[in-house]
């Protein structure tokens, strides 16, 4: 009886301690909730569950994440494959500030986006193919396999500082004399544990819910990225960047991150992948928040001029724009942009591909007519 | 290698295997704490392990001349071989300087020999006098140079210049080795306890060498006599249960008042301090206070971690911080904040220099004195040497008061004791406040800049009052359960319902609320 009876306190202890950890979190140290919902796809990479509908809590925001019938992060249907005649479509590849995490809907960066372009007389639909922790090789990934078929005018791909890191971690290309060979392996971090958890009752409750699960899992994941960077002898490279340089207080690039020729041979696969399908291609910079009135450019820290590549960033508008009062970035979940800082974003971009006249030809005035029609849309409730 | 980092506790647990493999076999035990506060200091800067090697074998030899006894050949033997392990580290790769290194070590070693050869040869009287003499001659050197040659040096040219004189001297870049001021004291303390017959000389080598480096302690102290933690290691420990829990819940509380109080606050005191300024007066006082509770969670949390340790060894290390913000006057703080230090000087500075036996005026001057050779103890600057004046002034002002002997004869209870103790702390914690401007600024400017912008008297509610309370209030609330029970060490005579609940908030706190980087000790700059 002895040893069942500890047992039994062993685990009512944990118990106990479990549910103190949730009501302490939730009192002293709320976490932000903020779910991804990813699987793993046909192609060896992640992708977003079909039909799903989230919800994402942070101390700042209280948001309903959908993805629709094809995984992208919208709140009406997918089009039709086939595009109408006239309709003009543009991609969106990258990780989640492209699918607009921390965000409702109206207000993320893609239908942001999407209103920007019908305001500026080019409307077209924006298809989020992005993937909440994607890096450039798995971007290449979805635009060879999932954009194609969508026969986008545009791609915009975002860059964002975790990507070197990503690329070389992910092992799904490598450089073979100076050529960018995939590997053919697969990329699926995670996803059989959470798959097999999502199938166990109260699983989704708890990710969406439990400050301490989320904590905890945040916890395990850093250790885990640390570690495996450890592995790699590149431990810096988990918290790039880290050194700055004092004249112009811009970090630099962490010793280790990622390799700058793979960053650039996977953006130029990416390019030419894009062209192949018969698209322009833009390279979007995501900024590196500092503090609320600062940011750096994650293109200019790890990949500098890129001849050949379009690219945007939005760095000078955000500076433009900062003020101690106001938050472009969320400071207390994930550091994804805010309503404003979608807004932002989604401008410079719109601006960008305005300026280089890529929407001009892709539609007539029927097509136009169709598109923001469909950008009108009502949002499935 | 800093006690709140995954890197200790598996160093420990490593530590713990060895040790409790050898509770029957106390030399070896020794040995292995020996070795292991050896590897514990070669983590923080290995070139400075063979210099805690080498002022061991000193304070050795200096120890045995100082009982009277005849130095042994073995013991010489021994001491010197000590030595000679010490200078091999310098043999190691990417250390600079090993050729000099060797030589001084030889010159060392031929002077100990010598020194011995000498000292042998006369009356145990003569004997105890210059071995106690060399001991501390050489260990105030060792502190000297390492601590205060730049500053005195800097202050020297500085003087030159105003007088117009161009001194020319060249700066030494000397590094401080981490902890000098701590186990110097403890070998001084050592040597001179000795000389007066409280403790006997240690004859054994690797027993004295686990006691000056005992790794718990060996950085930040407390600065342990020989008369407590020397003998300690006479007796085989006991690891037990009772020593593991509550040496646990000890390290669990002092860690918390240093990763999630002190780490936590430090940002609102370093900005403040960085530049005092463009501050607001609510800024200036929240970073004052955030210093003075910052200071306090960061070096009594070393102490609390560090006695937590040495327990769960089956050893006891002192008190050294008894709830210091509640005395009612300075001689009280002192008694009550680093208690290690303030007795040492106490037992070695103030009462050798005559205490208060030669009058009033003398009493004064030796509290001066004391006061201000404790601030200098900290570091080779004026701030510090203002911090320990200003203390020095307050004993002084205090005294000529009578504050103590007047409290002395009132009634310790009731309502209007309470109102006159309250008022006198709050008296004593603004003093306290005002002592850790001194202590913190970067230099007196720093402090006049400082007090005009407090004086400005505007900004008081966008100050970050809510973050300081954040943080402080729960060390307000056992502080002052520690106060109604007369426990520091309360938690294992709580409920074990309630153990479980404090124990629950300490780990969760240590693992959510803890800065992402481990932050030093500030005592470990001392």
């Amino acid at each position: 009886m002895r040893p069942l009876r500890t047992l039994g306190i062993g685990i009512a202890i944990i118990g106990y301690a479990l549910v103190f950890g949730e009501f302490f979190l939730r009192g002293f140290a709320p976490q932000p909730l903020v779910p991804r919902y990813v699987t793993g796809g046909p192609d060896g990479i992640r992708a977003n569950i079909a039909n799903v509908a989230f919800r994402q809590t942070t101390p700042e925001v209280d948001v309903v994440v959908r993805y629709n019938d094809h995984g992208m992060r919208d709140d009406r249907p997918a089009p039709p494959l086939a595009k109408a005649p006239g309709e003009c479509r543009v991609a969106l590849v990258g990780d989640s500030y492209f699918v607009g995490f921390e965000s409702d809907f109206p207000h993320a960066f893609g239908k942001q986006l999407e209103d920007r372009l019908a305001a500026a007389r080019t409307p077209a639909r924006v298809l989020d193919f992005a993937v909440s922790g994607f890096g450039t090789a798995e971007d290449l990934i979805v635009i060879q396999r999932r954009v194609a078929a969508w026969r986008p005018d545009v791609v915009i791909m975002s860059w964002h500082a975790s990507d070197p890191d990503d690329n070389v971690r992910s092992q799904l290309f490598r450089l073979v004399d100076g050529r960018l060979q995939p590997t053919g392996g697969a990329f699926l971090p995670g996803v059989s544990v959470s798959d097999r958890l999502m199938r166990v009752p109260g699983y989704r409750w708890l990710i969406e819910n439990s400050h301490l699960y989320s904590a905890l899992r945040e916890k395990a994941g850093t250790a885990l990225k640390g570690f495996l960077a450890d592995l790699r002898g590149k431990a810096q490279a988990a918290e790039a960047p880290v050194a700055s340089d004092p004249a112009t207080e811009m970090p630099a690039r962490a010793p280790g991150a990622g390799s700058a020729a793979l960053d650039l041979a996977l953006l130029t696969a990416s390019r030419d992948a894009s062209r192949a399908i018969g698209a322009q291609f833009l390279l979007f910079d995501i900024p590196i928040w500092s503090n609320r009135t600062k940011f750096y450019s994650a293109q200019v820290l790890y990949l500098g001029p890129l001849p050949g590549i379009a690219s945007v960033s939005p760095q000078d508008a955000f500076t433009a724009v900062a003020r101690p009062d106001l938050k472009l970035y969320h400071e207390q979940g994930h550091l994804h942009w805010t309503d404003a800082g979608n807004a932002l974003a989604a401008r410079v971009a719109a601006d960008d591909i305005a300026r280089r006249g890529w929407l001009a030809g892709c539609g007539d005035a029927v097509g136009r007519a169709k598109a923001v029609a469909a950008t009108r849309l009502p949002v499935t409730p | 290698m800093l006690f709140q980092t995954p890197q200790f506790f598996a160093f420990f647990a490593i530590v713990m295997l060895f040790y409790a493999a050898t509770m029957r076999r106390l030399r070896l035990q020794n040995a292995i704490v020996m070795v292991a506060s050896y590897v514990f200091y070669a983590f923080w800067d290995l070139r400075f392990l063979s210099l805690i090697i080498t002022a061991t074998a000193v304070a050795f030899i200096a120890g045995i001349g100082a009982s009277g006894a005849r130095i042994e050949n073995r013991q010489l033997r021994n001491a010197l071989l000590f030595l000679g392990a010490g200078s091999a580290i310098s043999f190691v790769p990417g250390l600079p300087g090993t050729a000099p290194y060797l030589g001084a070590c030889a010159a060392l070693g031929v002077a100990i020999f010598g020194f011995v050869a000498v000292v042998n040869r006369t009356t145990p009287e003569r004997r105890q006098q210059a071995s106690v003499v060399a001991g501390v001659v050489f260990n105030l050197a060792l502190l000297g140079f390492f601590k205060y040659f730049n500053f005195f040096a800097d202050s020297l040219s500085d003087l030159g210049r105003l007088l117009g004189a161009e001194l020319g001297y060249v700066t030494l870049k000397v590094v401080l080795p981490v902890g000098i001021s701590f186990f110097t004291f403890q070998k001084l303390a050592y040597i001179i306890d000795v000389k007066r017959g409280r403790v006997e000389a240690s004859t054994d080598l690797i027993k004295f060498g686990a006691f000056v480096a005992y790794f718990p302690q060996l950085v930040a102290g407390p600065i342990e006599r020989a008369g407590h933690l020397l003998r300690q290691f006479d007796v085989p420990r006991q690891l037990t249960w009772h020593g593991f829990a509550t040496g646990a819940a000890l390290f669990l509380w002092g860690m918390y008042k240093k990763v999630v109080v002190a780490d936590n606050i430090s940002p609102i005191a370093n900005r403040v301090f960085d530049a005092p300024g463009s501050m607001t007066s609510g800024e200036l006082l929240v970073g004052l206070l955030a210093f003075t509770f910052q200071i306090f969670c960061d070096f009594s949390g070393y102490s609390d971690m560090a006695r937590g340790l040495a327990r769960i060894m089956g050893l006891d290390l002192m008190i050294n911080f008894n709830i210091p913000y509640v005395s009612r006057t300075p001689s009280e703080f002192w008694e009550r904040w680093h208690i290690s230090l303030s007795s040492w000087l106490r037992d070695y500075l103030y009462i050798p220099l005559g205490g208060n036996r030669g009058g009033p005026l003398l009493t004064y001057r030796n509290l001066f004195l004391t006061m201000l050779l404790g601030g200098l103890w900290h570091g080779a600057s004026w701030t510090f040497v203002a911090w320990g004046a200003f203390h020095g002034g307050i004993l002084i002002a205090y005294r000529l008061l009578n504050v103590d002997r007047w409290l002395a004869a009132q009634p310790p209870h009731g309502a209007s004791a309470a109102l006159r103790d309250a008022g006198l702390i709050a008296i004593m914690f603004m003093l306290t406040m005002f002592g850790w401007l001194l202590f913190r600024a970067a230099d007196l400017a720093t402090v006049g800049a400082f007090m005009a912008g407090l004086a400005q008297g505007e900004g008081w509610a966008a100050a970050p009052w809510a973050t300081l309370g954040f943080y402080v209030a729960p060390l307000l609330v056992v502080q002052a359960w520690q106060l109604w029970v007369r426990d520091l060490e309360f938690l294992p005579r709580l409920p074990a319902f309630a153990r479980l609940n404090v124990a629950l908030f300490l780990v969760f706190s240590l693992v959510f609320l803890a800065p992402t980087a481990p932050s030093a000790f500030i005592y470990f700059d001392f």
